[in-house]
């Protein structure tokens, strides 16, 4: 890739690194909070509010 | 028993707006938006890498181009997504505009902290350095800032409602900033180049350039569509575990251990 190899490399390393941290934490968060209603008992009503 | 297609209740787009209906919509989208944008990158990643040539002016480095625009895309569009929301909450007062307007920020962030970083690494070989003051890099540093800045709003102020009123009332005020970033390489002198994509008489970009360029942009695009949604639900998951534990709490039971840590 020439003489700016480097930066090239370095730019893209940074967006994986970037885009695989927000996946993983977004995965992690959802996998606790699930886990955690799980200790509640399922309810038959739905939400009214968020 | 969970709201599913087939019910009596009446068809309206506003039944997604539901918490509830939310959930069920969104578990079944994600796994094919995400499907979708893993695809349109994989093919926009090999077009920018072994089809698109090397800039006759910047050779190799125009590759960083692929990654920069769509993030720089995002992170206005990001924006401009949270403004609507914000309106969503402060004139309908929806509960789930608030939840996407949360789940938006820190996603905004990471996208304009990839612009950033992509921009520097692009500008220390083509400008020879890594950073100027000028108007277009600065109005993008604020905005970062911003979201950093909205990301601690919705951690400093306890009572959810209170704080999706605040930050929803800062997000407004600074929209100011979009059209101040979009504009800025016209309105001031700027090492920056002006827009060559999005512009009045059409692209100046060759089409060996420009449609790997569109194809990150739109699946980059469709994974943030895909992280939002994500994100999103996290929210309402996590408003949910909260309204439990303070109902549980007032019974005068013992809330479950886990329940605090992630409310």
């Amino acid at each position: 890739m020439g003489e700016h190899a480097g930066f090239i490399i370095a730019a893209y390393a940074v967006t994986v690194a970037v885009l695989l941290g927000v996946i993983g934490w977004t995965l992690f968060d959802h996998a606790r909070l699930k886990r955690a209603l799980q200790r509640f008992p399922a309810r038959g009503d739905m939400d009214g509010g968020a | 028993m969970p709201w599913a297609p087939g019910s009596n209740r009446r068809f309206s787009m506003l039944k997604y707006a539901n918490p509830a209906n939310f959930l069920w919509l969104a578990d079944r989208l994600i796994p094919w938006l995400g499907a979708a944008a893993a695809l349109v990158l994989a093919v926009g990643l090999y077009l920018a890498f072994f089809v698109a040539p090397a800039d006759y002016q910047q050779g190799e480095t125009v590759r960083i181009m692929f990654i920069h625009v769509p993030a720089a895309w995002l992170s206005m569009f990001c924006y401009g997504l949270m403004g609507l929301s914000a309106l969503g909450t402060l004139v309908w007062r929806h509960p789930l505009a608030d939840a996407a307007q949360q789940a938006a920020a820190p996603l905004g962030a990471a996208f304009t902290f990839i612009c950033l970083v992509t921009g520097s690494l692009w500008g220390k070989p083509m400008w020879g350095t890594w950073w100027v003051w000028d108007a277009r890099l600065t109005s993008v540093l604020v905005l970062f800032i911003i979201y950093l800045g909205l990301i601690a709003l919705w951690r400093t102020i306890e009572e959810p409602a209170l704080a999706g009123r605040a930050a929803a009332i800062l997000t407004l005020v600074g929209c100011v900033n979009l059209p101040i970033i979009k504009f800025s390489v016209d309105w001031w002198n700027t090492l920056h180049q002006p827009a060559s994509v999005f512009r009045l008489g059409g692209p100046t970009i060759h089409p060996s350039m420009l449609w790997p360029l569109l194809l990150m942009a739109l699946g980059a695009t469709l994974l943030f569509l895909t992280l939002h949604l994500m994100a999103t639900r996290n929210e309402v998951l996590r408003r949910r575990l909260r309204r439990l534990t303070i109902v549980a709490a007032q019974r005068g039971e013992r809330a479950p251990l886990a329940a605090g840590k992630v409310a």
